[in-house]
This record gives C-alpha cells, sequence and structure tokens, in this order.
C-alpha cells in the first residue's frame, strides 16, 4: 500500500479494469477526505474519493505520482489523522458526502451502466490515464478529473481538451 | 542498487530551481501523515551517508546520531528510470539538519542520488507579525509578509505556471507548506507530518 499512489505505465490498465468493476453497481454513496487548515476548509481538491455500492463494497480513485495520471483500487481511502501543527492550529481531514457537496443527492440508488477511462497524449508520448468517466442509466454522469495539483469532479460535463493533446475514451487497454 | 554517481551538492536551494522534471512540482504534494521510511536500498542508503558525512564531517556523526527519513516524492518514471525525493533530518548533538536527497535511477540496479542542504530558518519577525501560521489567510496573506515574518524558508518550489510554494519547519517532525499564485497571494496552507 506504500506505494499505492506511484505512477506506471504497466498498472494503467489494472486501474482501468477495477474502475470497470462499478458497472452494473448501484451507487450507494459517494465519498471524499476534504482537507482542513486551521478549520478553514481548502476548497478545491477532492483527492481521493471513494465510491460505495452494493453490500459493503468500495472503490477509491485517487491522483498518482506523475501530476498527471489517476488510479483505482478495491481498498478504502486511507485518511490521515489530524495533527496540531501549533496550539490551537490543527490540519485535519474530515469525510465528507461529495454527492451532497456537489448537489446531486439524486443519484444515490442509481445504477451505473458504464465506466470509461479517459486517456490524454501530447507531441506523441504514451498516453496517460488522466480520468474516468462513470455513467448512471439515468443519462447522468460523473468523470474524475487529475487537474494537476488537484482531482476534480465534472457532472454531466466533459473535460475540456487542450490544444494538442489527443484525448479519447476506453474501456480497456492493452 | 549500484550507485554510480554521487553528486552532492553543497549549496543551498536557489530559488526557484526545479530539482527534476520528472517530479511533480511540490504544489501537487498532498497535505499528509508520512510515515518514517526510506525506497532506497541499504546500498544506497549506506552511500547516501556517507555523503552527508562528507558535507557535515565525520565528527558530526557519533552512535547518537539519527537519520529521520520520509518520502516527499513518491517515485516518477518507469523502472529502471524513476526518480523520487525524500527528506533527511540529521539529528546529532542536539542539532537537526535538514537535507532534500533526490534519487534517479540510471538503469536497473543503479542510481545517481543528489544532496541538497535545506537552509535553516532564519527568524526575523516583527511586532506587525500574526502570532500563528494559522493566522496567515488564503487570500490576503502575501510571500513578502510571510518572508518576512518566518524567515528564509527552508526550501521554495516554483511552477511553470508562475505558482510557487515555501516551505517551513515548524516542529521537529511537521513541515508547513504556503502556496503562492504568481503575484505573491496565498493560495492555502498545508501541512506535512513525519510519523
Amino acid at each position: 500500500m506504500a506505494l499505492r499512489r506511484t505512477f506506471s505505465f504497466t498498472r494503467t490498465a489494472q486501474d482501468l479494469h477495477n474502475a470497470r468493476l462499478l458497472k452494473g453497481k448501484r451507487l450507494s454513496g459517494l465519498v471524499y477526505d476534504q482537507y482542513y487548515f486551521a478549520d478553514e476548509k481548502t476548497l478545491g481538491d477532492i483527492d481521493p474519493i471513494e465510491w460505495r455500492f452494493g453490500e459493503q463494497e468500495i472503490l477509491s480513485m485517487y491522483l498518482l505520482s506523475d501530476g498527471e495520471s489517476v488510479g483505482a483500487d478495491l481498498y478504502p481511502t486511507d485518511t490521515p489523522a489530524a495533527f496540531e501543527i501549533e496550539p490551537d492550529v490543527t490540519c485535519a481531514w474530515k469525510r465528507e458526502d461529495l454527492l451532497a457537496t456537489l448537489s446531486i443527492p439524486c443519484l444515490e440508488g442509481e445504477m451505473i451502466s458504464e465506466v470509461e477511462g479517459i486517456l490524454d497524449s501530447f507531441c506523441g508520448k504514451a498516453p496517460r490515464l488522466v480520468g474516468f468517466k462513470v455513467q448512471f442509466e439515468s443519462g447522468d454522469f460523473l468523470v474524475f478529473l487529475n487537474c494537476g495539483d488537484n482531482a476534480v469532479m465534472l457532472v454531466n460535463a466533459l473535460p475540456p481538451t487542450p490544444v494538442g493533446v489527443d484525448s479519447c475514451f476506453v474501456t480497456s487497454i492493452q | 542498487m549500484r550507485v554510480t554517481l554521487a553528486a552532492i551538492v553543497f549549496a543551498f536551494i536557489l530559488s526557484g530551481c526545479q530539482t527534476s522534471a520528472q517530479l511533480e512540482p511540490a504544489s501537487a504534494i498532498k497535505p499528509n501523515v508520512a510515515s518514517e521510511g526510506t525506497l532506497a536500498n541499504e546500498k544506497l542508503v549506506s552511500d547516501a551517508t556517507a555523503g552527508l558525512q562528507n558535507i557535515l564531517g565525520k565528527a558530526a556523526f557519533t552512535s547518537e546520531t539519527k537519520i529521520v527519513k520520509s518520502v516527499v516524492r513518491q517515485p516518477e518514471g518507469t523502472p529502471g528510470a524513476q526518480a523520487w525525493q525524500e527528506m533527511w533530518i540529521v539529528d546529532s548533538q542536539g542539532t537537526r539538519t535538514p537535507f532534500l536527497m533526490t534519487f534517479s535511477e540510471t538503469g536497473l540496479g543503479s542510481a545517481n542520488f543528489m544532496i541538497e542542504k535545506m537552509r535553516q530558518p532564519s527568524a526575523a519577525a516583527s511586532a506587525n507579525c500574526p502570532k500563528k501560521i494559522g493566522d496567515y489567510k488564503a487570500g490576503e496573506a502575501t510571500s513578502e509578509q510571510i518572508k518576512g515574518c518566518l524567515g528564509a524558508p527552508v526550501d521554495e518550489n516554483h511552477n511553470p505556471d508562475g505558482r510557487y510554494v515555501y516551505l517551513y519547519e515548524v516542529e521537529n517532525n511537521i513541515t508547513v507548506g504556503f502556496l503562492f499564485d504568481s503575484s505573491g497571494k496565498l493560495m492555502r496552507t498545508s501541512g506535512y507530518k513525519r510519523n
């Protein structure tokens, strides 16, 4: 688990395979670790997230060490314990409901119909798995995306494709 | 892992330097609680420790000397060409000296390492400075103010997009990172603890 977030090209296919285990499952919850510094919420990052489905099953998605890729596995997210950096000033993480944060509680109980990986390639370099698109039977979809320093969740919106980047949605990686 | 080259850098970290193009910028390092440990194997640890002895002098290393190691940046790259970064703190005779260790594989079984001595914090607090680190508010505080109050950071790391990070050691095992936008305004503060 120590190298859980370490990037390698060899893990990409397995990460997508893991994420696709959500397909055909009914979502029972989606949570993330919100970071607080000195009791103030630090906005803009939802990494890592934990999908809850079926009978207490979970799937985690998170950013990888290359600053571009995402990973997924069936282990719980490892929320750090809060610590004090000086009296009354703490760094803390709280597990929060992402569906409520994104104002989309309607997705709870919805069936997941498809999961795709988002592969980006730039200047002929080997493509990186930069996100996952999770589609629901209702037609709604969520995109978990690596945005450099932070992870974001797009709701019914596709990520913009920067100039010069080739982007495609895939269900398997060779 | 055989060490083919030990590039020892005595200089302090320069403003704006990037330690490796392969490693993610410091702004991407999440606030966290890291366990003590190293990814280097026994041989690499031994060679890197010898490098530290060259810098600090053999007299600084006694049977009581402790070197606390923790991973700052996880490995990036393909096997045989991975790079990662660790902070090693030499605790010797009541003095703690932090070093940033950058390891770069040069093939399967061999690696380079670079040792950068981090700055010692210099106190420069004035009466107008906030009493606590928690009082530096995002969107209000500036890098100039923080440097003026806390002294020079032990490390600073600049992103290509203009944002930059100042790192300060606030406790034996705690580092605080201030992330600024390109205009020098504080964006967020992250804490890093080594267990």
